[in-house]
């Protein structure tokens, strides 16, 4: 059974031949008709054809284990020496048959002459087939060691402005090790880092879409890449500009103005009270903090709501979450209960107080100790091989995925095997005894030489950071407290980007990067000068968590209004509006409990718990609400595991369900309360609309729901309801409408 | 031109009718209108109407059912392994199953028996994502299950929602007949009550008696006046529009009368009702067909307690196969009368086998060695045994069935190409099916 290719995306370039086999047909133009009388060698030759071709993909001849059909290939044809070996050498003769080129089993299944699984991969009139058959007819040369070897690639243009709804076709120039240059554009791999902006063709030619902002085309060819960006100014005019209040406006400014996106004003008070404490603190504000802060006339009184939310307990509570989430803090056992409630109060106290972030991770990395010493052990508990140690502790806190490079070189990247072994060898020292505690281990440094195995070659690998020299360490030394030294060091070019990266998505919905754990210089960000700014403006602070969170939500940026302009609505990538996010699982519970004035109990917490503090993932098991609205189980180091993605569930549950039925009803809840009181119903009504919106209610607003409450009712039967009665109903009625409204379901 | 290879995938011989329609939007590769045009109705010329019609039902016995004591018996075994239990002759002249299995022996006509199976774990949690997706679990990826798999391809027909779990009989530990990286949107939709329940209502489907269609249907009307936010954001978020149109679907769901009928056991005959059983089983299958028949595409009837460590054989005798027989021939016979055989693929499985040798407990533990399947309807050929164990039923004695094998069987069925490919939410493509084998002796 083939284990499927854990890297992203590497299968992909199986199929973009496949609807068209007829794309190498059309450009065959250009290329390789001068160079006929030159000697062709597998590696440079043969290997790009097939690369192109998709033949040698992970989903079909280097498909883990034999390949399709038995015909086995390396992955993107990362050791030619052994696919020349199942070429030429295997198959009985029949896959290359010099006497009869056109014979050979390699042209016949390509072209799908003969049934062919993949179906018709070279068209018989490409040069990429003429290309084998000469290769074959010549008798299936490897080539010489003298053969000159690829040096680099290079795209042209690197990188320009272009008008949206446009094309640019790019070239793509190999160089040698002899100063040999060579055209490749034809065989070489294109893909756009954000498809909703560009789409790349076969043959290199880049069509702009109609998103403005920056788009970047990875190149590949032979296991080197290259990266294309283009610009695309919206070019509308820009003329009213928000003030600058930090690095971040000016930086976001000065690149709306470039991409001419007019930017949205300001929001007003009441939508910023509603957002930040979402993002801050995961909760809505209630009523009298609402009245308020609208109240309220001071010019400073943003920053001071921005500092009592990151004092509050409900700002760790809600971070706390996000984190333990990505850290596997899950219950799988009953008997976990015990590590997961520590680990995640020692991640909720460490945010509580602010501790730096490089100290947090050091704290982590370096856990040695039982859980009921030192909580963040529970780590170790969870991830337990070095392999999966180094792939996290690289995805959570440098935004590196090492995953692919423990089978074969990172296509998209300059990370070796050696790398992903090296940085694994700072865990081969982790040594861990049973305790008395069912579950439990005792984690500590096991004294010897750390190195770990090189799955391919079965050598031993030194430790080594990523792109540092190997480190020999002591015996006596605990191999992970110089990783950790490492992490929090300056010169670290990944741990500060990656943590800015990470928090600028929670607030503005999209990474500078994307996916936020994927940063590399094949994929960059679409505003660099801002992601180096807050990465250094982290790092001058001393990793302070709270920092970042408030440079970020002081900007103007931050505080842009949802709605777009004429111009602007297009904007995807460049912030000229807050992008409205629906409330997370957890918050969304919390919200309807604060509005209807219910609560929700969860086992083996104090009652009033509220769900953006649950500890683990095994409430999602007692509580629908949380399954059905995307809350993560802990699985995966990958935030996407959070699933914010609409459903017909979601919809009747939150119209119909039993458990929010029971919130609107509850006695003594916000329906039933309203109900009872004797304020006149427009001043209820006002009450209502600032709990769930944080505003007053429109005049059209107050009026239909006025009418709503005072209209006579009936039962089933006919009959006229006692009043009383009628009014709850009225108002129960009144907040399932209110809830269920978009504008209460997401944060904007 | 990424698009175009994700989702289905074909040579070029059929591209399929959704890749001419993205095609055509790209206006790639110099194809005329006309040429378009011209494929896309070649394309749905060429999908089969039949698919459109087929439905699955699923009975899931969680836990594992003990395959020597159900429908791979060992007759002739020495009595640690043949158990307590002895055989009945079926309508297959030669083929015998347990003797608690009367109506299912009448019946046999009307589905196959596979005795070749093998499950490769002996593990709950992960038997249910493996089992019900067809692929091997692994810590870093949850596979669709094939109910996921129809929501994401067929969609909704006639309002209903696609897939419906009954009963809770599923471990969703590992992914267990969920959606995995398909997303939320394909998960189950599952009804956890007991239809066999007097005051049998479906949390979020059924009106509660309080709120009538009336007041329901008032409240929505209020709030259509009052959900006028996002139409000035609607263009730049596209859940928001994913999140009305599921609105609108599930306010059909809450009021219409069809899903409520479609869940009213008490439409039924009484004595119907009677030889299904009047049990949660029983009954669920009955739901399960009532559901098919308003236009749900798959129902897995989840039915546990097979996990019989101890206590086997009384345990099946008194509660288990009482219940399971009737239930699941009764739905053959009715799903024929109506003439749903045909379109309805039923298929019956569980965890894995169970020990052949009984446990001192009288009871027998978990064995991936060997498994016994229960298919038919929705075109597969019927009254045949297909494959059989070894003598004591510890491993396959013919090539093993493996359940990949059983996906590519029902996707096939479906009219899903095995060659369909998605893409993970990080990035990653995976196809439908993991290699399984399209099971030629089930074709008819």
């Amino acid at each position: 059974m083939p284990t499927p290719c854990r890297c992203a995306r590497l299968r992909n370039a199986a199929h973009t031949a496949l609807a068209f086999g007829m794309a190498l047909f059309l450009c065959a133009a250009h290329g390789f008709a001068d160079e006929s009388a030159r000697p062709l060698g597998f590696v440079n030759d043969v290997v790009p054809i097939l690369t192109k071709a998709s033949c040698n993909s992970g989903g079909c001849h280097a498909k883990a284990g034999n390949g399709q059909n038995g015909f086995r290939l390396s992955l993107l044809g990362f050791e030619p020496q052994e696919d020349y070996e199942h070429i030429v050498r295997e198959g009985h003769g029949r896959r290359v048959f010099p006497a009869a080129p056109e014979q050979s089993l390699l042209l016949l299944k390509a072209s799908n002459t003969v049934p062919h699984g993949g179906g018709k991969r070279l068209d018989p009139s490409s040069e990429g087939y003429k290309q084998l058959t000469r290769w074959i007819s010549d008798g299936m040369p490897y080539g010489q060691e003298t053969d000159p070897t690829l040096a680099s690639i290079e795209v042209q243009p690197k990188r320009n402005v272009m008008s949206r709804r446009s094309e640019q076709q790019l070239k793509v120039l190999a160089h040698y090790s002899d100063g040999g240059t060579r055209d490749v554009t034809r065989m070489a791999l294109y893909e756009p880092n954000d498809k909703a902006m560009a789409e790349a063709g076969e043959d290199g030619l880049v069509k702009i879409l109609d998103v403005p902002g920056n788009v970047a085309v990875m190149v590949r060819y032979q296991g080197m890449v290259s990266v294309y960006i283009a610009s695309i100014p919206l070019g509308a005019p820009v003329v009213e500009m928000p003030a600058e209040k930090n690095f971040i406006d000016a930086l976001v400014f000065a690149n709306l103005k470039q991409v001419g996106v007019p930017p949205s004003p300001v929001c007003d008070d009441a939508t910023f009270l509603r957002r930040v404490s979402l993002d801050i603190a995961g909760r809505l504000p209630t009523v009298e903090e609402t009245k308020a802060f609208l109240a309220n006339t001071e010019s400073d009184k943003r920053d001071k709501l921005i500092e009592s939310l990151l004092t509050s307990p409900d700002y760790a509570d809600y971070f706390a979450g996000k984190w333990t989430a990505i850290l596997r803090n899950k219950r799988d056992d009953t008997s976990d209960i015990t590590s997961n409630f520590a680990f995640h109060s020692w991640v909720r106290d460490g945010l509580l107080a602010n501790k730096p972030y490089d100290q947090m991770v050091r704290e982590l990395l370096a856990a040695t100790g039982t859980i009921g010493d030192n909580p963040a052990v529970a780590w170790y508990k969870r991830v337990l091989e070095p392999q999966q140690q180094l792939e996290d502790v690289a995805q959570l806190f440098l935004g590196v995925r090492m995953q692919c490079a423990q089978c074969h070189h990172h296509p998209f990247e300059r990370w070796s095997q050696k790398d992903y072994y090296s940085l694994g060898a700072f865990f081969s020292r982790v040594g861990r005894k049973p305790t008395a505690t069912r579950g439990e281990d005792v984690i500590f440094h096991k004294r010897g030489m750390a190195q770990l195995e090189n799955k391919k070659t079965k050598l031993p690998v030194k430790p080594a950071v990523l792109g540092g020299e190997t480190l020999t360490i002591a015996p006596d030394e605990d191999p992970r407290l110089k990783l950790a030294d490492w992490m929090g060091d300056k010169s670290n070019p990944f741990f500060a980007k990656s943590l800015v990266n990470r928090y600028w998505k929670h607030f503005f919905k999209r990474g500078l990067v994307e996916p936020e754990d994927d940063i590399r210089e094949t994929n960059p960000a679409t505003n660099p000068e801002l992601l180096d700014a807050l990465a250094n403006h982290f790092t001058a602070s001393g990793y302070d968590l709270k920092a970042v969170i408030r440079v970020i939500v002081q900007s103007n940026t931050y505080q842009l209004s949802a709605i777009p302009n004429a111009y602007n609505a297009v904007d995807r990538q460049n912030f000229s509006h807050y992008y409205p996010k629906r409330l997370q699982a957890e918050v969304m519970l919390d919200a309807l409990d604060q509005l209807t004035g219910a609560r929700t109990d969860f086992a083996d917490l104090p009652p009033g718990t509220r769900a953006i503090a649950l500890p683990d993932n095994s409430y999602n098991r007692s509580s629908p609400f949380l399954k059905v609205f995307g809350r993560p189980e802990g699985a995966s180091v990958c935030e996407c595991e959070r699933v914010q993605s609409p459903s017909l569930a979601q919809s009747l549950h939150l119209m119909n369900a039993g458990d929010v039925r029971a919130k609107l009803s509850t006695a003594g809840g916000r329906a039933d309360q309203l109900a009872k009181s004797t304020q006149p119903e427009a001043e209820k009504v006002r009450e209502l609309y600032l709990a769930a919106y944080c505003r007053e209610p429109s005049a059209e607003e107050l009026k239909v729901a006025e009418a709503y409450i005072t209209r006579p009712r009936v039962d089933p039967q006919g009959k006229p309801l006692d009043p009383a009665r009628a009014k709850r109903d009225a108002y129960e009625d009144l907040l399932w409408a209110l809830i269920n409204t978009k504008e209460y379901l997401y944060n904007h | 031109m990424y698009e175009l290879i994700r989702g289905r995938t074909r040579n070029c011989d059929g591209i399929s009718r959704r890749e001419v329609l993205r095609i055509g939007g790209l206006g790639l590769a110099g194809l005329s209108l006309p040429a378009v045009l011209r494929m896309e109705s070649e394309a749905s010329a060429a999908e089969p109407k039949k698919h459109e019609k087929r439905s699955v039902i699923v009975m899931w016995m969680q836990g594992g059912a003990s395959h020597i004591d159900t429908l791979d018996p060992k007759p002739n075994a020495p009595a640690e392994i043949r158990g307590e239990f002895g055989v009945i002759p079926t309508v297959l002249p030669g083929v015998q199953i347990c003797e608690h299995m009367p109506n299912l022996a009448r019946n046999l006509d009307k589905f196959s028996i596979i005795r070749s199976g093998y499950c490769y774990n002996a593990g709950h949690g992960i038997a249910d994502a493996y089992m019900l997706s067809g692929w091997r679990w692994t810590p870093t990826t949850v596979y669709p299950s094939y109910g996921s798999v129809v929501a994401k391809e067929l969609g909704y027909r006639r309002g209903m929602p696609p897939y419906i779990q009954l009963g809770s009989a599923v471990d969703q530990k590992s992914g267990g007949g969920l959606a995995g990286y398909l997303g939320n949107e394909h998960n189950p939709f599952i009804v956890a009550e007991d239809p066999n329940a007097p005051q049998f209502n479906i949390d979020g489907i059924a009106l509660p008696g309080d709120i009538t269609v009336n007041r329901f249907s008032r409240r929505k009307r209020m709030l259509d006046r009052f959900d006028h936010w996002q139409a000035r954001v609607e263009a730049q978020v596209s859940d928001v529009g994913a999140m009305d149109r599921f609105y609108e679907k599930a306010f059909g769901i809450v009021t219409s009368p069809q899903a409520k009928q479609a869940f009213d056991l008490s439409k039924e005959d009484p004595k119907l009702r009677d030889r299904y059983g009047r049990n949660i089983f029983g009954q669920s299958c009955l739901l399960a067909r009532r559901l098919v028949e308003a236009g749900v595409r798959f129902v897995n009837v989840s039915y546990g307690g097979w996990d019989t460590h101890a206590q086997n054989f009384t345990s099946l005798k008194d509660h288990l196969l009482p219940k399971l027989d009737p239930g699941y021939a009764t739905l053959l016979v009715d799903l024929q009368e109506r003439g749903l055989l045909d379109s309805t693929i039923v298929l019956w499985m569980g965890d894995f086998g169970r020990t052949p040798k009984i446990n001192s407990a009288a009871g027998r533990d978990h064995w991936a060695g060997s498994t016994v399947f229960g298919i038919g309807g929705g075109g597969i050929k019927t009254g045949q045994v297909i494959g059989k164990s070894d003598q004591y039923a510890e491993q396959p004695a013919s090539p093993m069935i493996q359940v990949e094998d059983i996906a590519a069987t029902l996707y096939h069925q479906l009219g899903i190409p095995l060659d369909t490919l998605y893409t993970a939410p990080d990035g990653r493509p995976f196809k439908v099916n993991a290699n399984g084998r399209v099971l030629d002796e089930l074709l008819v």
